[in-house]
């Protein structure tokens, strides 16, 4: 189950970066409203993926779910 | 800025003896040998990590170029979050790999783990000799962003002023080695976070109380700074498009970031700098609300002085405000130009001396080398710099840009599919490359050329890659692999 997740997880980000751009920015991100906290929806857009990305990157990190194997005697601590 | 007079050069030299303190302590820790030069003995921790890869990659381009987009280019200064997205996310799939190999088969540098995985000298050497082509205009463009701060804090002429800032960095990049640079990027990731984030939320707030209320104003008065296309002429959604898209594919392929993989602890070192570094990323979030700031004040220039212009107004400006600002500048030069000193020479000396010319040389020699390499860099970006007034460095900047994106295909091909092997590598990246510069060239010299066999006007650097890609493909399918063997060093099965 691990393997295989890991395996299809580059397909997330390859799916979010292709929400930054042309076709689905333009549709979904591109427009000043809503503001939110007062900043420009294009704006708030690109950090709420960016604030994904990062949640989903931090669960595989922390579930070692992909090539998290240490060998060759290396430093456990890291 | 007449009371500046006295604290910011204060400031400006006591970072400088700082950073040069920090830089040569560090490098006493090490063997002295090319091990210890180039990846400072694989022994960076997370921390280290952190700041070397957040700081390597936000550069004095960056910081006085982020503002001078929103002004000039509306939203359009949004690609570089956009692209920052996924842009690290390669590294969290192939650094661990990376460093696992870089340890096992003792690897320093990209084009030398490349040139391993296909058996071949000419890829090492070409790889290298691109990436030291690249590096020039790239330093040459921190050296400018050095040269503007120390003409206004010192009221040197910049040449002279970006000659003693890199002295300084020469310094510790020759001796001090990876550690050297490692250490002096912590300060100076500091020093860029807190000062960028300190100056974005408190000049809005001094100027129009606070960053909601600035942005009421923009989408009362030039709302059209806040969409693509942005103001006329305005970036299509093609443009901006391709732009993101290039950039996330190309990032990781930076000789000097992808270097950096060697320099981890451990694996997990690596994959946790790739997962942190969005934190880095978000220091552009103040740079643009800077750029809005001045968008909104009459009299901005549209250059990249204006942040600096900002920072000595007189309503938000004082002594301590601008010497904050001299120190990030600073900075972000810095910790990028060490990065690409450093990197250079290592590239310089182990893939083309060592690895392509075959030249045997003990590793005490390399790192003499290596040294006087880091000199032979600084002066080449220093006379870029000088006749930047004759060539733009913005045109040789698209070339530079054009040159990482072609070790895409050898690199994540040689690192995840074992029929790629050295006869299609070799001819991927040689059709890549001489592709991007033809059409370069194409483009200054014989715009009716380039407009035909480049119809849609796209980067260089994408042509490049599609052809690179298609040829490498191609005849990997069209040729046996490599002996298995040879595979299972690689961890290919």
């Amino acid at each position: 189950m691990q393997t295989r997740l890991a395996r299809l997880s580059p397909l997330f980000f390859v799916a979010t970066t292709a929400a930054l751009v042309w076709p689905l920015y333009p549709l979904l991100g591109d427009h000043v409203e809503p503001r939110v906290f007062g900043l420009p929806w294009s704006l708030v857009y690109i950090l709420a993926v960016i604030v994904l990305n990062t949640a989903v990157l931090t669960a595989l990190f922390a579930t070692r779910a992909v090539d998290a194997a240490e060998h060759d005697g290396e430093d456990r601590r890291g | 800025m007449a009371d500046a007079g006295a604290i910011a050069p204060v400031v400006v030299i006591a970072y400088l003896a700082a950073s040069l303190a920090i830089g040569l302590a560090a490098g006493r820790r090490g063997s002295g040998g090319a091990d210890d030069f180039v990846t400072g003995e694989r022994s960076f921790g997370p921390v280290i990590m952190y700041f070397v890869m957040g700081a390597m990659i936000f550069s004095a381009y960056a910081l006085l170029g982020t503002p001078q987009r929103v002004l000039t280019k509306g939203s359009d200064a949004f690609y570089m979050l956009a692209y920052g997205a996924a842009a690290f996310v390669p590294i969290f799939y192939f650094g661990a790999r990376v460093r696992r190999l870089g340890a096992r088969l003792g690897l320093m540098t990209q084009a030398e783990l490349i040139g391993a995985r296909y058996d071949s000298r000419r890829i090492t050497a070409t790889m290298g000799a691109a990436s030291v082509l690249a590096f020039v205009p790239y330093l040459a463009i921190q050296l400018k962003g050095a040269g503007i701060v120390m003409n206004l804090a010192l009221g040197l002429s910049p040449l002279v002023g970006a000659a003693l800032v890199y002295a300084v960095v020469a310094l510790y990049v020759m001796f001090g080695g990876m550690r050297g640079v490692g250490w002096t990027n912590v300060l100076q990731g500091v020093a860029m976070l807190a000062v960028v984030w300190w100056l974005g939320l408190s000049i809005p707030g001094a100027l129009f109380g606070g960053v909601a209320p600035m942005f009421d104003r923009v989408v009362a008065e030039r709302p059209e700074f806040l969409t693509l296309p942005g103001p006329a002429p305005g970036t299509s959604d093609l443009q901006y498009t391709a732009e993101v898209v290039m950039s996330t594919l190309g990032f990781t392929m930076w000789p000097q970031v992808f270097m950096k993989c060697f320099t981890a602890r451990s694996a997990r070192a690596v994959q946790y700098a790739a997962v942190t570094y969005p934190t880095f990323l978000l220091f552009l979030v103040p740079l643009l609300f800077l750029g809005y700031a001045a968008l909104l004040l009459p009299g901005a220039p549209r250059d990249e002085s204006v942040l600096l212009w900002l920072v000595s107004l007189p309503q938000i400006g004082g002594p301590w405000v601008f010497a904050a600002f001299c120190l990030a500048v600073l900075a972000a030069s810095m910790s990028t130009g060490d990065a690409l000193l450093h990197g250079g020479a290592s590239i310089a000396v182990r893939d083309v001396l060592v690895s392509g010319l075959g030249l045997p040389l003990s590793e005490r020699a390399q790192t003499r080398l290596m040294r006087i390499a880091v000199l032979v860099l600084l002066a080449l970006g220093l006379g870029m710099m000088l006749v930047a007034a004759r060539v733009s460095i913005v045109d040789l900047l698209l070339l530079a840009y054009a040159v990482p994106v072609q070790f895409l295909p050898p690199v994540m091909l040689g690192l995840y599919w074992r029929r790629a092997n050295r006869v299609a590598a070799e001819a991927g990246l040689l059709v890549g490359l001489a592709g991007a510069l033809a059409l370069f060239v194409a483009r200054l010299a014989a715009p009716g050329l380039h407009a035909l066999l480049n119809p849609l006007d796209l980067q260089v650097g994408a042509v490049g890659l599609a052809l690179n890609a298609t040829t490498m493909i191609a005849l990997s399918l069209l040729t046996p692999p490599m002996a298995k063997s040879h595979l299972q060093r690689f961890d290919l099965p």
